[in-house]
C-alpha cells in the first residue's frame, strides 16, 4: 500500500473495527481485523485504543474468559456519533477522488 | 527473550508514567499475549519490537490527543516512532535559528560591547591603581609632618590633616576599582549569559 493513513483515518477504522461485534472486542482481535485493512505494526495499536478511550468514544469493561479476565472495548455513544462523521467524511472524500480518478467532472 | 521478560522490562520502562496508566498498558499486553496464545508468544515477540519501542509508542502518544500531525505509514512500520516524536525536531530548529541570531548579534556588536567592558575594566584598575598612588602620597605626607612638627607644630599637624585625608581618599578609590572588579563585573557577566540563555528559548527544558 503507498498511501499513508493518518491519524483520523486510523481512528476511524479502529472504531469501525469495535463496532462490528455490539458486546465489543479485545485488544489482539481488534489488531488483527486493522491488520486485515492496513499494514500497522502491533504496537501502534495499544496508544490509539487508549487515546480514543481518554477522548470518551470508547469505553473498557473486563469480562470472564476461559478462566482469565479479558479487557474488551465497545463503543460509547459519542464514539458511535464520531464513527459516523467519519463514515459521512470519507465518503465525500473518497467519492471525489473516486470521480477523479475516472474521468468524471464535479458537477 | 520471553513473554515474562518482556512484560518485566516494559513494566520497568514505564515506571515514569501514571500508576493507572501503566496499570492499563500491562494489562492490554498481557491480554494480548494471552489471546494470542502460546504457541505464537514468539512472534507475537518478533512483532511487537523491543520494550523499549513499545513502551516509547505508549508515552509518546501522553503527549496530547490534539497533535494530529503524525501519520502512520503503512509501508514501513519503524517509521512511526519518528513521526510521533516530531515535536522535538522542529524546536531544534528554532533553536538553531536563535542561535545563530544570538551568534550575529555578538559579532555585530563587538566593537561596541569589546569598548565598554575595556573601559569598565579600564576604571576599574585606574582607580585600584589610583587609591594606591594616593595611600603612598599620604604615607609620604605623614612622613613629612612627623619632619615639619619638630620645626613648626602649626604647619606639621596641617600635614597630618592632609596625610590622613589622602589615606582615606585612596582606601575609597581602592574599595571602588575593587568593587567594579570584582563584583559588577562578574554580576554583568552573568546577566549577560542569562539573557542569551533566556534567547535561546531555555534550551535547558528540551
Amino acid at each position: 500500500m503507498v498511501f499513508n493513513t493518518g491519524a483520523a483515518l486510523l481512528d476511524a477504522i479502529v472504531l469501525a473495527v469495535v463496532s462490528q461485534d455490539e458486546r465489543g472486542t479485545y485488544g489482539y482481535r481488534i489488531t488483527q481485523d486493522v491488520r486485515q485493512i492496513i499494514e500497522l505494526s502491533e504496537s501502534t495499536l495499544y496508544p490509539v485504543l487508549r487515546r480514543l478511550q481518554k477522548d470518551g468514544c470508547l469505553e473498557i469493561y473486563d469480562m470472564e474468559c476461559a478462566g482469565r479476565n479479558r479487557r474488551y472495548y465497545k463503543l460509547t455513544i459519542p464514539g458511535v456519533q464520531k464513527l459516523n462523521m467519519y463514515r459521512q467524511e470519507w465518503k465525500s472524500y473518497s467519492d471525489k477522488v473516486t470521480t477523479l480518478f475516472e474521468g468524471g467532472s464535479f458537477q | 527473550m520471553n513473554r515474562i521478560e518482556f512484560m518485566q522490562q516494559l513494566e520497568m520502562l514505564l515506571a515514569d508514567i501514571s500508576e493507572a496508566e501503566r496499570a492499563d498498558a500491562i494489562k492490554y499486553y498481557n491480554d494480548y499475549f494471552d489471546d494470542a496464545g502460546i504457541e505464537n508468544e514468539a512472534g507475537v515477540i518478533e512483532q511487537l519490537g523491543s520494550p523499549e519501542q513499545v513502551a516509547q509508542n505508549i508515552k509518546a502518544d501522553a503527549f496530547g490527543t490534539e497533535n494530529v500531525n503524525h501519520t502512520y505509514t503503512s509501508q514501513d512500520a519503524p517509521n512511526m516512532n519518528h513521526t510521533y516524536t516530531n515535536q522535538q525536531p522542529q524546536n531544534n530548529d528554532r533553536d538553531g535559528a536563535t542561535l545563530a541570531l544570538v551568534v550575529v548579534l555578538i559579532i555585530v556588536t563587538f566593537p561596541l560591547w569589546m569598548s565598554l567592558a575595556g573601559a569598565l575594566i579600564g576604571i576599574a584598575f585606574g582607580l585600584t591603581v589610583g587609591g594606591g598612588g594616593i595611600m603612598v602620597g599620604g604615607i609620604a605626607v605623614i612622613g613629612a609632618a612627623i619632619a615639619k612638627t619638630a620645626i613648626f607644630p602649626m604647619g606639621g599637624v596641617f600635614l597630618f590633616g592632609v596625610s590622613f585625608l589622602l589615606l582615606a581618599l585612596g582606601l575609597v578609590f581602592i574599595v571602588g576599582g575593587l568593587s567594579i572588579g570584582f563584583v559588577a563585573i562578574p554580576a554583568i557577566i552573568k546577566g549577560v549569559t542569562s539573557l542569551i540563555k533566556k534567547a535561546l528559548g531555555k534550551k535547558g527544558e528540551v
